[in-house]
C-alpha cells in the first residue's frame, strides 16, 4: 500500500512521541498537537487510522507493538527498543546520508539510482524532514550529462537477471556482421563504459562468455531455464584487465609499451587509464608509460585521439592494428 | 502464461531476410519477430513494408491466424523507407494466438509469392524448445 508524504511525516512524529523517554505515554491530544507544530493538522480519526496503519504486519504497516495504556490514558510501544525506522539514526548519520543522496543524484540519473534514491528517501522520510536543500535546485557536482542512449531502457531487466541469476532471451544486431542473431545468455555482469552500457554473459549461441552492448539489444525478456554458473573468479580477472570493452583477440594480457610527448603525458600523468599503468618521465617532460593490459578496440581508439603525440611501441601485432584503424577510410 | 522460441528457418524457399528470429506464443497472441538489413544493392537501402492480409497458417489446421498489429514495420501500401544500405530493422508481427503446443507453421504475407514477399514456410514449433518468460 503506497504511502504519502504527510501520512510519513505523521508516522515520524507519532513514533518520535512513543520513544520520547522524558514525556512517555502521549495522548492522542499530545499526538495531534506535535502534528500541529509541524504545520499538519489531522483529526482524531487520522491520527486513529495511522495508528491502525502502523500496527498493520509489513509491507502495509510497520508491525509497530502500539497499545493504549489504560492505566496511564495514553499510548506506547510494548517494545521499549522499537522504532519504525528500525535503525536508530543519529544527526551525523542522518546528515552523511542527505549528503550522499545529492551526490548520487548528481552523478546518477540511472534508474538505479532513481530507485536508490526513492528506498533512501523512504528511509529518510521516517527520520528527517524533506529535503529542502538547495543543491537540488542549483547542483554544486555537475558531471557529464550524457545523452539517453539507446538500449539504455534494458538496465533494469539486465541487472535484475544478474542479481538473480535468471537466463534473458533477446535478438542481436551486430554492426560489424550486420546480421541478427536470437540469443539465449546467462548474464552476470552489467558494465558502463564512457555512458555506454554492455552485459557480459554465457550466450549459448557461441558457447562462450561473449559481451552484448545494450544499444543492440532488442526486446529482452527473462526466461524460466537452468541458470549457466561460470568462473566468476576468472572472467573478474579478465574484465579487470581490460581498458574498454571488446578485446581485439582471444589471448592474455600483454605488456603495452608507448611513448608519448610531454602534452600526453602530463593527461597520462594526470588521469591513468589503468592500474597497471607505470610511466617514466624524460628530461623533456616526454614520457615512457607501459600497462598490462588485454588489448581492447577502445584502447585503440584512446592511442588514437592523441595523434602524433602517442606512438606506440610494442606489441608490434597492436601497432599494427592501429596503423589500420587511424588509416581506415569513414 | 508466455513461451518463446528461437526457431531455426532453413527450408530454402524461406526468406532469410528479413530473418525470423523468435516466436511467442501467448494464450492471448502469436508474436514473429524479425531482423531485416537493408540491401546493398539499392543505393538508400531501399524500402520494405508488409501486407495486411500476412497471416499464419498452422499445419493440420483449416482456418488460418491473421495478421492482428505489428510493431515497427508499415503496412502496405506504406513503405518504411531506409536512409542507407547500411541500417537494419527490428519488428515484430502479432497474430490471433495460435494453439500453445508442438506445430508446424507458414508465415505467408502473399499466397503467390514473388521472391519480395515474406513468406517461410514449416518453421518447426517444438514445445521442448520453448522457453517459459518470466513475469
Amino acid at each position: 500500500m503506497p504511502i504519502n508524504k504527510n501520512a510519513w511525516k505523521r508516522f515520524t512524529i507519532i513514533d518520535g512521541l512513543l520513544r520520547n523517554k522524558m514525556k512517555p505515554y502521549p495522548t492522542m491530544a499530545d499526538i495531534i498537537e506535535a502534528c500541529r507544530r509541524q504545520d499538519l493538522d489531522p483529526a482524531m480519526e487520522t491520527i486513529q487510522k495511522d495508528i491502525a496503519q502502523m500496527k498493520m504486519s509489513r509491507p502495509d504497516g510497520f508491525d509497530s507493538p502500539i497499545q493504549f495504556n489504560r492505566r496511564h490514558l495514553g499510548y506506547e510501544y510494548t517494545d521499549p527498543d522499537y522504532s519504525i525506522s528500525g535503525i536508530p539514526l543519529t544527526e551525523a548519520d542522518k546528515a552523511t546520508i542527505q549528503e550522499s543522496l545529492e551526490l548520487i543524484r548528481a552523478i546518477g540519473g540511472t534508474a538505479i539510482s532513481s530507485k536508490f534514491n526513492h528506498a533512501m528517501e523512504k528511509v529518510l522520510s521516517v527520520t528527517l524532514e524533506e529535503s529542502t536543500s538547495e543543491f537540488q535546485k542549483y547542483p554544486i557536482i555537475q558531471t557529464m550529462d550524457a545523452t539517453t542512449s539507446r538500449g539504455y531502457e534494458h538496465l533494469d531487466l539486465f541487472y535484475k537477471a544478474c542479481l538473480h541469476q535468471i537466463p534473458v532471451s533477446f535478438v542481436h544486431y551486430s554492426y560489424s556482421k550486420r546480421d541478427f542473431s536470437a540469443i539465449t545468455a546467462h548474464p552476470f555482469l552489467v558494465k558502463e563504459f564512457e555512458n555506454r552500457w554492455y552485459v557480459y554473459a554465457y550466450s549459448e549461441k557461441h558457447q562462450s562468455v561473449r559481451t552484448f552492448g545494450f544499444d543492440r539489444i532488442y526486446a529482452p525478456v527473462l526466461v524460466k531455464r537452468k541458470f549457466e554458473q561460470i568462473d566468476r573468479a576468472a572472467h573478474a580477472m579478465f574484465v579487470n584487465d581490460m581498458y574498454g570493452v571488446y578485446p581485439l583477440a582471444d589471448g592474455p594480457k600483454e605488456h603495452i609499451h608507448i611513448r608519448v610527448d610531454y602534452m600526453a603525458a602530463n593527461y597520462f600523468a594526470a588521469n591513468p587509464i589503468h592500474k597497471s599503468q607505470v610511466l617514466k618521465k624524460g628530461a623533456y617532460g616526454d614520457a615512457e608509460i607501459s600497462f598490462e593490459l588485454i588489448p581492447t578496440f577502445e584502447l585503440l581508439q584512446v592511442f588514437a585521439s592523441y595523434g602524433k603525440q602517442i606512438r606506440l611501441k610494442s606489441p608490434l601485432w597492436l601497432c599494427n592494428a592501429l596503423t589500420s584503424y587511424i588509416q581506415r577510410k569513414p | 502464461m508466455s513461451y518463446i522460441l528461437h526457431p531455426n528457418v532453413n527450408d530454402g524457399e524461406s526468406r532469410n531476410n528479413p530473418q525470423l528470429l523468435r516466436i511467442v506464443l501467448d494464450t492471448e497472441f502469436t508474436r514473429l519477430d524479425f531482423g531485416y538489413s537493408a540491401i546493398s544493392i539499392y543505393i538508400k537501402g531501399g524500402w520494405f513494408n508488409i501486407y495486411p492480409q500476412t497471416h499464419l497458417r498452422v499445419h493440420g489446421i483449416a482456418e488460418p491466424f491473421p495478421l492482428t498489429h505489428a510493431d515497427g514495420v508499415t503496412f502496405a501500401p506504406d513503405r518504411f523507407h531506409f536512409e542507407s544500405n547500411k541500417d537494419w530493422a527490428y519488428f515484430s508481427l502479432y497474430f490471433k494466438a495460435i494453439p500453445i503446443q508442438s506445430c508446424v507453421i507458414d508465415v505467408i504475407e502473399e499466397e503467390k509469392p514473388t521472391k519480395n514477399n515474406f513468406n517461410y514456410y514449416g518453421v518447426q514449433v517444438l514445445m521442448e524448445e520453448m522457453m517459459e518468460v518470466v513475469g
